[in-house]
């Protein structure tokens, strides 16, 4: 028998936006639990995210164009919608926060090319983009080809022209983002359950008792943060007058060693039917998103598709000619989100038959406004009766893993002579050492994934078909529990299920 | 920390253990291996089936059997073994930054050997659509789960593509109880020996299917099934052949690629066909004292000859480190010509003895090898998966014409 849980505040849901909610309500004198359906967080499309955090520049408005050729009917762009002061107010909150939180991060140039006639008459509105907003982006300017060629040695010789912000997005592993904002709330008092699916919710007499598959949580107030499962977990706690749809297309990283393709992120002006976003990743790997977005068939979509596939690399060619398909290492497709009520607007209310039971369904893009919303929650909470009394004792710092690879030589010889395990290179790709799986495994992490996603072991070229086993070995030392019970992922995808003679064992029985 | 070796070899697997002895004998004094993993012997450790040492040492061994011999002598020769040891950076010049439990040194070599092997290719790079759930191993992966670790991956496994490691594991682990589903391979004919072809498929009833591929995986959490679809000549999956078959475990064994990430920290450029770095016949690479042999330059389908590669590298990394430059004034490239994939060494001086290895296009028969005028050969059948092996005699290299820049190797069908 599981033991019930009590608490005041219940969040469903680990990507970005319910640990944005977590970190910021441990600000407060408030009991908080968030319950997250798979083994480690930041499990959905947090983690597909391209990772950048954007605002009124380039890319924002490549999203806007973008949102409604899908949709005529989204009016995104009023600067005074909900979703667009947040997205402004979390882009400002940001940069102390990736500071305080001690989260790797860059800031992003981005050049917009244009390759043929049809983009080159869609690059006008990016070059409006400085005059109107200002600020950081007034130094969004014309680049003729020379200019163009001086930025990206590597672009195609078909180009004509492009716009170039010199400063548009803060970069980051959107994994880490979630990690770090967790770290900071479990730091300020608050708890997180993992494989703890939500499979019911009943309103009883002064509180809400919600049913996990890690046993009962007693609380006085959920907020329904479960990113593609909003409405499904929304109907558990009351009524609904929106739907979710979901859009899809297959994104594509490629080996660090051709991390010099480009140097910045390099687009294709929306408001044509295909476009493509190539990234350097934080690490050096390239990232690709390109291809046209389609239908999503359902939440579980989330495979990548060799058609999509190949778009994807035959559109990126176009800018990068170098690029190859020979250089993929892993591919995966984001589903994301938007409610059928307002497409262009996020859904942050309280259920309405049930007004301690806040739903969040969040529009695209999900990273920038995260902690805007989460403040946006906690007043909603306040609202509907939670005391907030902040805390004096609120500790807003938290340190990150220290990574082996990024030390001086002199600084990873004493790194090994004070715990030798750092000498022991488990991820010979992304140079991970047993040091920094332990202190994952310390920090929290229980999957294979959870340990790649906190130390990118196993994020190479070789896909942990090197040091698969041996994080595997390490996760079952560290755990204390046989390797035939550690998961990949969390409940249901153990990774080697039986012993050496097992099934023998079994039929011989039999 | 700092200190002066004469060779170090990289890895080591069969080719680095074999380079290090050779080394070792040719005069090198201080020769230094340096292995990743706590013990040496490479994949060979994982790879228990038999079949190794039959034209090495005319036996029929296992990986670790044939290892041993290696391990041993080298050992016997007071070879200086660096394991649980990383190399973090190498370079033109020489040195090589490595990283252990004692922590980091760099050691400044005379001559390099590399000897990293290769490692597979994944569900990723050869773009598999599906989800990405537990149970999808590349094969030599699951090969080390069972044969190292002793865990067995699944109950029913599905395998793409007819590799050799693919085809051990569907024996190996339907000796272990489990059920071998499929073995999908989109050519027309298998990818790996014809005697893994019979020994480890045919022999145990394993259902294959020729000309086919995986076009949909199905699971969340774990693998529950693949959709397998016939392809049509230009390697397409064909609409309406789609099938689908239930299985908790899907292996990967399409391929090996040559590990160089150091050889291009070194500013070694990587021939795109072989994906390793074009070599002499010293199988010197084009920074001068790097030597390199093995998996790392080519994947070969036999350890007998990465031995042999592995052996030349490392007596020629011997004759650099003392000195002995042996001047190698003529250069002539080996082409590939009709049916001709590769060609290892990719230059030669001909000014001595070398054998040359020959990765053929496509399947043939009644062929005539030829190489520039000096050498024809009639052979009844080459396949891809079985490199030709060809010895080029000093006498036969005497015959070439003075001045001469390329020689072409070629596999045309005889008239």
């Amino acid at each position: 028998m599981k033991k019930q849980l009590e608490t005041e505040v219940l969040i469903i849901g680990g990507g970005i936006t319910g640990t944005g909610i977590a970190r910021e309500l441990s600000k407060y004198k408030v009991e908080t639990i968030l319950v997250e359906k798979d083994g480690h967080i930041g499990s959905g499309q947090s983690k597909a995210s391209q990772g950048m955090i954007y605002g009124e520049g380039l890319l924002g408005l490549f999203g806007l164009i973008a949102e409604s050729m899908g949709d005529p009917n989204i009016q995104s762009d009023n600067p005074e919608s909900t979703r667009m002061k947040l997205r402004k107010e979390g882009v400002a909150k940001w940069p102390q926060l990736l500071d305080d939180l001690n989260i790797e991060y860059e800031d992003e140039s981005v050049l917009v090319v244009a390759t043929n006639k049809n983009e080159y008459a869609n690059l006008a509105p990016f070059l409006t983009v400085g005059n109107r907003v200002g600020g950081k982006y007034a130094n969004v300017r014309w680049v003729d080809k020379e200019a163009v060629f001086a930025l990206q040695p590597y672009i195609t010789k078909d180009v004509i022209a492009g716009v170039y912000s010199e400063w548009d997005a803060i970069k980051t592993h959107p994994w880490d983002l979630t990690i770090a904002l967790m770290e900071n709330a479990q730091q300020n008092g608050a708890r997180i359950i993992l494989d703890a699916e939500v499979t019911g919710v009943t309103k009883k007499n002064g509180y809400q008792l919600v049913e996990t598959k890690q046993g009962p949580v007693k609380t006085k107030f959920v907020v329904n943060a479960a990113g593609l499962f909003a409405d499904v977990v929304a109907d558990m706690g009351g009524d609904r007058d929106w739907g979710l749809q979901h859009a899809r297309n297959t994104l594509v990283i490629l080996d660090r060693r051709v991390s010099h393709y480009v140097n910045c992120t390099v687009m294709t002006p929306a408001g044509l039917q295909e476009f493509a976003v190539i990234t350097r990743y934080l690490g050096g790997n390239i990232l690709i998103n390109a291809g046209h977005m389609t239908e999503a068939h359902g939440k579980f979509d989330t495979g990548s598709r060799r058609d999509e596939l190949l778009e994807n690399i035959q559109l990126a060619k176009r800018l990068i000619p170098s690029i190859s398909e020979k250089d993929i290492i892993r591919a995966y497709s984001a589903i994301p989100a938007s409610n059928t009520r307002n497409p262009g607007e996020h859904v942050i209310e309280p259920s309405s038959t049930n007004p301690k039971f806040i739903n969040v369904a969040i529009r695209l893009p999900g990273l920038a406004p995260s902690p805007a919303i989460a403040e946006y929650v906690v007043k909603q909470l306040g609202d509907a009766g939670l005391e907030l009394t902040t805390k004096s004792d609120f500790n807003p710092y938290r340190k990150a893993i220290l990574r082996f690879r990024d030390l001086s030589d002199d600084a990873k010889a004493k790194l090994i002579s004070q715990d030798p395990r750092y000498g022991n290179v488990i991820c010979r790709c992304e140079t991970v050492t047993e040091g920094e799986i332990v202190r994952a495994i310390e920090r929290g992490a229980r999957t294979v994934a959870g340990v790649k996603y906190m130390t990118r072991a196993g994020m190479g070229r070789c896909q942990s078909g090197f040091c698969g086993p041996r994080i595997v070995n390490i996760i079952a030392r560290e755990l204390n529990i046989p390797v035939t019970k550690v998961t990949e992922l969390g409940t249901d995808s153990t990774v080697v299920p039986y012993k050496s003679k097992g099934l023998l064992e079994r039929k011989a029985v039999r | 920390m700092e200190s002066q070796v004469d060779v170090a070899v990289i890895g080591a697997g069969p080719a680095g253990v074999a380079a290090a002895i050779k080394a070792k004998e040719g005069g090198a004094e201080n020769v230094t291996i340096i292995e990743r993993d706590t013990q040496p012997g490479g994949l060979l450790h994982q790879c228990i089936h038999d079949g190794f040492g039959l034209t090495y040492f005319k036996e029929n061994m296992t990986g670790p059997e044939y290892a041993r011999r290696f391990i041993e002598k080298a050992m016997d020769l007071k070879i200086n073994f660096q394991l649980g040891t990383m190399v973090l950076d190498l370079t033109a010049g020489l040195n090589v930054t490595i990283s252990n439990k004692f922590g980091i040194q760099t050691l400044h070599a005379r001559a390099v050997v590399l000897a990293m092997g290769c490692r597979e290719r994944t569900r990723h790079q050869i773009m598999l659509s599906g989800t990405r759930p537990a149970g999808i191993f590349t094969a030599g992966t699951a090969q080390r789960y069972v044969n190292v670790e002793g865990y067995i991956p699944g109950k029913r496994i599905v395998i793409l593509g007819s590799g050799d490691v693919g085809m051990i594991m569907a024996r190996r682990l339907t000796l272990e109880g489990a059920k071998v589903e499929a073995v999908v391979e989109i050519l027309p004919y298998i990818g790996g020996l014809i005697r893994n072809g019979v020994q480890c498929i045919h022999d145990f009833n394993i259902p294959i299917f020729l000309g086919h591929t995986i076009t949909e995986i199905w699971g969340l959490k774990r693998v529950q099934g693949v959709t397998i679809a016939k392809v049509d000549s230009d390697g397409k999956p064909v609409l309406g052949t789609e099938k689908t078959i239930e299985c908790d475990t899907l292996l990967i064994s399409a391929g090996l690629i040559p590990e160089n990430e150091l050889s291009l920290k070194a500013g070694i450029e990587i021939n795109p066909i072989t994906g390793g770095p074009s070599v002499n016949e010293m199988m010197e690479t084009a920074i001068p004292g790097i030597f390199a042999g093995g998996n790392v330059v080519h994947v070969n389908d036999l350890v007998d000859n990465v031995t042999l590669e592995g052996e030349i590298a490392g007596a020629s990394a011997a004759n650099a480190a003392l000195a002995n430059v042996i001047s190698a004034n003529r250069k002539i490239n080996l082409k590939a010509g009709k049916n001709i994939r590769y060609v290892v060494p990719q230059t030669i001086s001909a000014q001595k003895e070398t054998t040359l290895s020959i990765r053929v296009g496509e399947p043939a028969e009644k062929v005539m090898l030829r190489i520039g005028g000096i050498l024809s050969k009639p052979l009844r059948v080459v396949k891809p998966s079985e490199m030709l092996r060809i010895k080029l005699s000093l006498d036969q290299l005497q015959g070439l014409q003075e001045g001469i820049k390329d020689l072409e190797v070629s596999c045309a069908k005889r008239r």
